[in-house]
């Protein structure tokens, strides 16, 4: 274990060399929560639109955005990298698991944002915009897990797409396709709970709504306490299930490489 | 450059695309999904608000695909090649353009010009296409042709942009950050600029100017208001493309000449 | 009528010094320190047309900003330089329909397609007349031994083959001056052999004026008849080949091991260079006697356990140039 966690602690330093574009993120961010507030407003203004008031689209918004800088999407970057520059040779050969490696690597990243870009920002968008409190101690716990499940999930399906790169050989597309379905269906910018019936359906039968929707809507106390732990457990599922799917992947995705003769 | 050196090299240009036909005709299908999921979430948004700040879906729409229409116009002619500028000036691959008998911007651009943007053209174009038929608009010739005037002026504007950032590398070196700012500020115009306040609409008019690529052609000929220019400003669309494109070939042409003087 | 004519040339650099982070990029903009290098400085030399001349020298002895001068991408930062009898910079486009640049380092080629589509843009490029065209490339294509492969994409290519390509493309359009850069680095023999007898009949047959940097003293001696020797910026030596040969040429690095230290070894043309206690290297001067020879002697009153021999590197032989101009400075 001591060894996956220095993974995540090289990772972290490696990232440091990149702080002045710190700056930059954080401007990026504040313009992206800005443009969300701004369309909220507009639309919201001072009235509650089946329930929700503007305050909780902010907050909702400034969740989801900050969220984004914390997920794991460098995945299968970093897989693509390794494959053409011939280094996954000898990060296979090593007595460690692989993709455990990829985790947690992934992590360090995720710890490098979280300070340095998602904590500032936070507290600008919290100054700048104000941000609500979590709806209740269990809510906020529930939420803390919930963003444990979006890690996860979005590394696994960041995995997926490496093992079908093996087929497809192209990540960057599979990747970009991918991302158009997490657009909609994590609810990043648009909650489901605005979504018409047959597509709130369809979300539910995805995944995606972990890695966005989710953790707010938790946060927001949209979620009850009695739901909440249906939704967790849930989430749990989708992890077990992609675990499997990877897993099945791997295997196959190894007999091909042998097959190419490495 | 002449028309035919230019054609030789998208015949090239495509037959080297051709190569990995696979991976051109999987990207076009990924870009496609991309842009879907964009346009379905803005789409399911209106579906349940009506309107934002009083535009209706097919006039978001229209705005949405002129601005993505004209990125990827102008974007095909810059964005890669400025990108990769820092790249070659590092590595002194620029040098061997500078051997040949042509102009050294004219001949990055095009000998770089980027065939993946079809998909954009296509889903946008589509999208802009169908826009106009639900809006019911009673154009006259005058109006089709301004909107087509306005599609290459506000592909001019981010193409001339695109090169401003291109010409820093012969300066500054380090002009990653900067396409990143613009992606930032250019994500603004994909909405009605004025819900988000004089300011941006000041900083979008006159500093960075974004909002002649969609939002004004769009208001002027939706017949909304435009809020901070007046009518008679209508037919300034146009030649704010070429002034901006003009202004950032000229800013490139010296930054290769300091290139040239200062030391690769 | 110089074809390229070189007067009191310099060029320096200007080293930025580089802040880190973005703070420090907005820092340079307003801040400028540098420090100047001199990469060129104050050459004269001129080259007639039809003439076949080597540029040598150890790295950075500022070959390549020479070529890039001459080809009109840098601007000197004093002097006078003349090529074709136009200013290289200010008459780029021109010049450059008359001169063909090969880069040792850097490929012009298409990586992905065939050779010949790359042949095919040049001709555009160059707007090269068919008739033209066709003449040159069967020349090439014959002396070069390319067609075999020149429907295959470029990266199918060995580098001795792409670097045949590349010499063949840039002669197309008939330029008057072809100016190669480290053309036969990291070639096998044959290659290189290849590639020397073709340059020496495209100058000798075409009359096409040849410069040509590189570390390799073989090239010089197989196609260039005049060199000129720059280390540090300076020029160091501009004449023939024979004549140099004459004064450096045959020398020999032998490092000789003794079982006993031998003390003096007085011995006409053996000069010690270095020791390293009863390892001693000596610079044999080109003599009558063959090293063997002279060898067998110093092996007849000493000890010897170990002998090896070194044909003087170019590096050696550009430093000893340099040093004889510094002693003659100092005479003189």
């Amino acid at each position: 274990m001591r060894t996956y966690v220095k993974f995540t602690a090289k990772a972290f330093s490696k990232q440091l060399a990149y702080r002045s574009e710190v700056w930059l993120r954080l401007i990026g961010n504040f313009v992206t929560v800005l443009i969300q507030v701004e369309i909220w407003r507009a639309v919201i203004g001072s009235e509650r639109i089946e329930g929700v008031t503007l305050e909780q689209m902010i907050t909702y918004s400034i969740i989801n955005t900050l969220l984004l800088a914390l997920l794991l999407h460098g995945i299968s970057g970093k897989v693509d990298e390794s494959l053409k520059s011939g280094s996954i040779a000898s990060e296979l050969i090593k007595p460690i698991s692989y993709p455990l490696f990829l985790l947690f690597d992934g992590l360090g990243n995720t710890l490098y944002q979280l300070v340095f870009t998602v904590a500032p920002s936070l507290l600008i968008a919290s100054l700048y915009f104000g941000m609500m409190p979590p709806a209740s101690w269990t809510h906020l716990f529930a939420f803390l897990l919930a963003l444990l499940l979006a890690l996860l999930i979005s590394f696994l399906l960041g995995y997926l797409i490496s093992l079908l790169a093996f087929w497809f050989m192209n990540h960057f597309a599979l990747s970009w396709m991918l991302g158009g379905f997490i657009t909609i269906f994590s609810g990043a910018f648009l909650p489901i709970w605005f979504f018409p019936s047959s597509w709130i359906t369809v979300a539910n039968l995805l995944p995606f709504q972990y890695m966005g929707y989710v953790p707010a809507a938790i946060y927001l106390g949209n979620i009850t306490t009695q739901e909440l732990w249906q939704v967790i457990a849930v989430g749990l599922g989708w992890i077990a299930g992609l675990l499997i799917l990877v897993q099945w992947l791997w295997t196959r995705a190894v007999k091909r490489l042998v097959l190419q003769g490495g | 450059m002449t028309i035919q050196l230019f054609s030789k090299l998208v015949r090239l240009l495509l037959k080297e695309r051709m190569e990995y036909r696979g991976d051109f005709i999987l990207s076009i299908f990924a870009q496609i999904v991309a842009y879907a999921g964009d346009y379905i979430v803005i789409w399911l948004f209106i579906k349940k608000f009506n309107t934002i700040a009083g535009w209706t879906w097919p006039e978001i729409a229209f705005l949405y695909s002129l601005g993505l229409i004209t990125y990827a116009l102008g974007a095909s002619f810059s964005f890669v090649q400025m990108r990769d500028l820092e790249i070659q000036v590092k590595q002194g691959t620029f040098d061997s353009i500078l051997i040949k008998p042509v102009n050294p911007y004219l001949y990055l651009v095009s000998r770089g010009f980027n065939l993946g943007y079809i998909a954009h053209i296509s889903v946008s174009g589509f999208v802009l296409i169908w826009a106009m038929i639900e809006l019911n608009m009673t154009w006259t010739i005058g109006d089709y042709m301004y909107l087509i005037l306005a599609i290459i002026s506000g592909a001019m504007i981010q193409a001339g942009i695109l090169t401003v950032i291109g010409a820093l590398s012969f300066i500054w070196v380090r002009t990653s950050f900067m396409f990143t700012l613009f992606f930032r500020l250019k994500d603004f115009i994909s909405y009605p600029l004025p819900i988000f306040g004089t300011f941006i609409q000041i900083l979008l008019t006159v500093v960075i100017p974004l909002a002649f690529v969609n939002f004004y052609p769009a208001s002027y000929l939706l017949s909304n208001e435009t809020t901070l220019l007046p009518i008679w400003a209508k037919w300034c669309v146009p030649i704010v493309g070429p002034l901006c494109y003009w202004v950032g070939y000229k800013l490139w042409m010296f930054g290769a000449n300091k290139y040239q003087g200062a030391g690769g | 009528m110089d074809i390229i004519s070189v007067q009191g040339l310099t060029r320096t650099y200007r080293q930025y010094k580089r802040f880190p982070g973005i703070m420090g990029s907005m820092r340079s903009l307003f801040t400028r320190e540098y420090t100047e290098e001199l990469a060129v400085r104050e050459l004269t030399f001129s080259i007639q047309e039809g003439e076949a001349v080597g540029y040598l020298g150890p790295n950075g002895a500022g070959k390549s900003t020479m070529i890039k001068m001459m080809s009109g991408i840098l601007v000197p930062t004093s002097g006078e330089l003349h090529v074709l009898g136009r200013v290289p910079h200010l008459a780029r486009k021109e010049n450059a329909m008359q001169i063909g640049v090969v880069f040792g380092q850097r490929s012009q080629l298409w990586w992905d397609l065939p050779v010949n589509d790359s042949f095919d843009l040049h001709k555009y490029i160059y707007k090269i007349p068919d008739a033209t065209f066709e003449k040159n490339l069967a020349f090439c294509l014959d002396m070069l031994a390319i067609k075999e492969f020149i429907h295959k994409p470029v990266r199918q290519l060995s580098l001795g083959q792409r670097m045949r390509v590349e010499i063949a493309m840039a002669l197309l359009h008939e330029p008057r001056i072809l100016f190669l850069d480290e053309p036969t680095i990291g070639l096998d023999v044959m290659a290189k052999d290849q590639i020397r007898q073709f340059l020496r009949t495209v100058n000798r047959e075409k009359k096409v004026t040849i410069v040509l940097t590189t570390h390799d003293m073989k090239d010089i001696e197989e196609i260039c008849p005049r060199m000129i020797v720059v280390n540090k910026g300076e020029l160091v030596y501009d004449g023939s080949v024979t004549a140099l040969r004459k004064k450096l040429g045959n020398e020999r690095q032998v490092v000789i091991e003794f079982r006993e230290e031998p003390g003096l070894i007085d011995v006409p043309g053996v000069t010690l260079l270095q020791e390293e206690g009863l390892r001693k290297t000596y610079l044999f001067a080109k003599s009558e006697l063959s090293v063997f020879e002279i060898v067998s002697q110093i092996a007849a009153n000493y000890y010897i356990e170990d002998v090896s021999i070194e044909q003087a590197d170019i590096e050696s032989v550009i430093r000893r140039l340099y040093q004889q101009l510094a002693a003659n400075r100092q005479i003189g």
